[in-house]
């Protein structure tokens, strides 16, 4: 069995990276592992099944290998599978990609800010605003504390959220919280509780007099383009 | 046509502008494509999103390549970078977030995402998630033999290394895997004892929190 690199750059390469390799009874590591793939692959020479026999009666350990690389190949090969599940359905159908789902997902983005603020406008219609139901809702023990101005720097993080929630939407930069939290991460912890990362999406609004469009040069650079904002156009961005 | 296999000649139609060739081009290579962005992209990102992206720049790029022997390492070079540059994305992210919510100091270890450890559960997945951790050399050649059964010459062809070095490095990568694995069941192994060693035995029993 010839494990033979051709191109001595990538033989140094792998060379570097056998300092890994076991010593094993019976065939170096490094024949060894080659001696599994090959079965496993099922392009195993008679010589080889002649080496890997012969492995096998000095040490019995070369079956339990064999039989638990098979079974990770497999578990791998499944979880490959499930994640190319969809790569069958991206088509470039006339030179042209097939990316409905893509720009589905953008469309969402790009719709975000209406939609966000249709949703605020229903959420306070149906539920009232939701700085106030906090705000009641912990009355017996924020009571006072926010009325009287509380200075941030002593107030515990959701009152200080609530005071910027308040004042913001005094002054009409803030037009509210969404009602869904978008959870990052959960982690578990040692005593058996969950630790949750999780977003917390204002939105707000600004007043501009002059903007600008990004566009991308030939190199894929952005340069920004000043837009003209005209009353009597509907300038979209 | 059979799968992974690319026809030069229609890699030359595709180059001329025949769209039905670029259609068949991409029909033939999209799995390795798909794999290649496997073995590079960030965790979290969505692997479709990814492959379109490929697929994009592909269509807008085809015409400017002049050498249709060269498709196969332009093409596997245009998916590692739209991986990378995911990743480079995914990192600025997790680094304002992180900053944002402070807490920089408490995990220096960067968290798979949320999706992906209620999947940890399944054994498969684990199994998937070890070998991206495998060192790129590795995991390349050892996720594209997973993909159908892509032979040791067309990985070594796709890959340009010699068909001797890939066979290595499948073997190498599946014996690393199985360390990996091991050695994440005795950490595991570990922290239950460690556990078990600070929470009393009637909190254990009973569930709650020490």
């Amino acid at each position: 069995m010839s494990t033979d690199h051709t191109n001595p750059n990538q033989s140094q390469e792998i060379n570097q990276n056998e300092q890994a390799s076991q010593p094993v009874v019976g065939l170096p590591g490094d024949e060894r592992d080659v001696l599994i793939s090959r079965v496993i692959d099922g392009v195993a020479t008679s010589e080889d099944w002649k080496l890997f026999r012969a492995a096998a009666a000095h040490d019995a350990s070369v079956w339990a290998e064999l039989a638990e690389t098979q079974q990770l190949n497999e578990m791998l090969s499944t979880a490959v599978d499930r994640q190319l599940a969809h790569v069958d359905e991206v088509h470039v159908s006339g030179g042209v990609v097939d990316d409905q789902p893509l720009r589905a997902r953008l469309d969402i983005v790009s719709r975000w800010g209406g939609w966000a603020a249709a949703a605020a406008i229903l959420f306070f219609w149906f539920f009232g605003n939701p700085v106030q139901i906090t705000q009641s809702n912990n009355s017996s023990v924020t009571a006072g504390l926010i009325d009287t101005g509380m200075l941030l720097d002593q107030a515990q993080p959701d009152q200080a959220f609530n005071q910027y929630l308040d004042a913001g939407q005094r002054n009409g930069q803030v037009i509210g919280e969404m009602p869904e939290h978008i959870v990052i991460e959960t982690r578990p912890m040692a005593d058996g509780t969950i630790e949750v990362l999780y977003l917390r999406q204002v939105i707000e609004r600004q007043i501009i007099d002059h903007a600008y469009r990004e566009i991308f040069d030939e190199s894929g650079n952005a340069v920004p383009v000043p837009i003209e904002l005209s009353p009597n156009l509907d300038t979209r961005f | 046509m059979e799968e992974y296999w690319v026809n030069e000649s229609l890699v030359e139609s595709a180059i001329a502008g025949d769209s039905d060739a670029l259609d068949l081009l991409w029909t033939s290579v999209r799995r390795w494509v798909a794999t290649i962005l496997l073995a590079h992209k960030p965790n979290e990102t969505d692997l479709d999103d990814l492959l379109q992206v490929v697929a994009m720049q592909l269509c807008r790029n085809m015409s400017d390549l002049r050498d249709a022997k060269a498709f196969k390492s332009w093409l596997r070079t245009v998916a590692i970078n739209a991986a990378r540059e995911e990743g480079r994305k995914t990192t600025r992210r997790k680094r304002s977030m992180l900053r944002f919510v402070g807490m920089d100091q408490q995990h220096k270890s960067t968290p798979a995402s949320a999706v992906e450890r209620v999947e940890d559960s399944d054994e498969s997945n684990r199994v998937y998630l070890a070998a991206k951790s495998l060192p790129i050399g590795y995991r390349e050649p050892v996720l594209l033999r997973c993909t159908r059964s892509m032979s040791y010459q067309q990985i070594g062809e796709l890959l340009d290394l010699p068909v001797t070095t890939i066979e290595t490095r499948i073997a190498r990568g599946r014996r690393m895997l199985r360390e990996i694995l091991a050695q994440q069941e005795k950490q595991a192994e570990n922290r239950k004892l460690e556990y078990r060693k600070q929470v009393p035995f009637a909190q254990q029993a009973s569930g709650g929190a020490p």
